[in-house]
């Protein structure tokens, strides 16, 4: 029962991770763009996929932080295209999520099973 | 505070906390050899993207649109090619993160005395690829070639003018000639590059003498490393910086503590000064592996039964220390060969026991009877 239990509390954790994966893997389209959003900017696979509008609202979503990184980044004197910089740090928190889901699945076999041979 | 305590506070209680959120598969601190290989990785591959435009010269005699220099190529990376500050940035924080990661790793090794005895080359070669690694991160502040790189190169030419004899020979080398010109940055980019690749080299002198060492941190691990560095990359943009005057002489410069804190200590103390900081703090890490310095007994090395050795060769095969040595029997044996073991190389772990099947070498202090009774008591409770 408990050991359900922990496999159905890491079956959670592991989906929010994936899922927070996933939207910040989505931001860096954004990103690489100079953090605008249009529907030319929408990667072809998406548009393959009929997922055009939602990822368009999702855009309109980071559109709201773009203000606040180029200023942060004007600040520190930033050199080069600033959307670059937000697409490494959108980076940075998608292989994030992405590490904890790996370590939420791969944590079962940490401990190494000595097996001692039984006399029959 | 006695060693133990400081490793107990610094090490174990971080790592259990640490175990407990991650479990021991993805504790970093058991990864501290493996993380700076990883990181090497990081720093080829930036590296390789950067050098496709980089032009190691210096020419700026001409300030006009067409100036090709290493200065603009590496301004033309970070505005022109697309993501090209960003592979900038991975390359330096990788550096800064090589040298921390090192540096852990240094610490722990010497926490947990794991460069006593046979474990000498690990260390030596470990403070080798230190050195190593410093220089090449700061030859690649010079390859930038603003105005801190022709500070850098200044001060250098200073330090190394100052030491007698060789001084002036010294300096040739390092500018490639008398002056600063052309030449000067290709011998830059030659010693970034090769010295980089040499790291290769000198990692298999650091891995030839250890059994089954840990090179490659789990993926997860990797991850995290990598969007640790590109947090660095936001929260540390690339600045812009003015391109190197030779007709000028700047005197101020942003220091990265990692790899330029050679050049503080050598405008606070002066050439005499530095140089004999530099030979004492190399004396110490070069010295430490001696085993007056410690007071531990020697570990007990393994000891051939001579009347029962038949030189059948299979505990030098198996020796992962390479400290097992066949010799020509003595005369009147029936066999050709002699097992005998080098007692400096020895760590008695007892693979030449297991592999021996005439019982004819043996630990001193954990003898095959002892160890087979221990077998037997334990098989018997269960």
């Amino acid at each position: 029962m408990a050991v359900g239990s922990m496999n159905s509390i890491r079956a959670v954790l592991v989906g929010i991770f994936a899922l927070g994966c996933v939207y910040f893997t989505m931001a860096m389209p954004w990103a690489e763009h100079n953090m605008t959003a249009t529907k030319e900017t929408v990667p072809h696979t998406i548009k393959l996929l009929y997922l055009t509008d939602p990822t368009i609202k999702l855009f309109d979503m980071f559109a709201a932080q773009k203000e606040a990184h180029e200023q942060k980044l004007k600040n520190k004197n930033a050199e080069g295209n600033l959307g670059e910089y937000v697409y490494a740090l959108a980076m940075a928190a998608a292989m994030t999520f992405a590490a904890f889901a790996i370590m939420t699945i791969g944590s079962e076999d940490e401990v190494e099973k000595t097996v001692l041979p039984s006399k029959n | 505070m006695e060693k133990s305590n400081m490793f107990h506070t610094l090490f174990l209680v971080p790592e259990k906390l640490i175990n407990k959120i991650v479990t021991s598969k993805y504790n970093p601190l058991y990864y501290h050899g493996a993380l700076p290989q990883f990181i090497m990785y990081v720093l080829f591959l930036s590296g390789l993207l950067l050098f496709a435009y980089y032009v190691p010269t210096v020419d700026n005699a001409y300030f006009s649109k067409n100036l090709i220099n290493a200065f603009t190529s590496v301004d033309y990376i970070t505005n022109s090619i697309p993501f090209g500050a960003v592979v900038r940035a991975i390359h330096r924080y990788a550096g800064d993160a090589m040298v921390i990661a090192i540096l852990l790793h240094m610490v722990r090794v010497w926490f947990t005395d794991r460069f006593r005895q046979y474990r000498w080359v690990q260390w030596l070669s470990g403070v080798v690829l230190l050195l190593m690694v410093m220089f090449i991160g700061q030859t690649g502040y010079y390859l930038i070639w603003d105005e801190r790189s022709l500070l850098l190169t200044r001060m250098t030419v200073s330090a190394l003018e100052s030491l007698p004899g060789i001084g002036e020979h010294l300096k040739h080398w390092f500018l490639n000639g008398r002056n600063i010109t052309n030449l000067t940055l290709s011998n830059y980019l030659f010693i970034h590059i090769g010295l980089s690749f040499s790291l290769l080299f000198a990692l298999w002198i650091h891995y030839v003498r250890m059994t089954r060492p840990v090179i490659t941190p789990p993926p997860a691990l990797n991850y995290l490393l990598v969007a640790l560095i590109l947090l660095a990359v936001y929260v540390f943009p690339i600045t812009e910086t003015k391109m190197a005057d030779l007709n000028l002489q700047p005197t101020n410069m942003e220091i990265d503590w990692f790899f330029l804190w050679p050049y503080w200590l050598l405008s606070a103390v002066g050439s005499g000064g530095f140089w004999f900081w530099m030979v004492v703090l190399l004396a110490v890490l070069c010295l430490i592996p001696l085993p007056m310095f410690y007071g531990s007994k020697p570990v007990e090395a393994a000891e051939v039964v001579t009347n029962k050795c038949t030189g059948c060769r299979l505990c030098s095969l198996d020796c992962p220390y390479q400290a097992i040595e066949m010799v020509p029997a003595p005369a009147g044996s029936r066999f050709k060969l002699l097992a005998t073991v080098k007692s400096y190389r020895c760590s008695s772990c007892g693979v030449c026991v297991g592999a021996c099947a005439f019982d004819a070498i043996d630990l001193p202090e954990m003898p095959d009877a002892q160890v087979n009774l221990k077998i037997k008591e334990l098989l018997e409770a269960k």
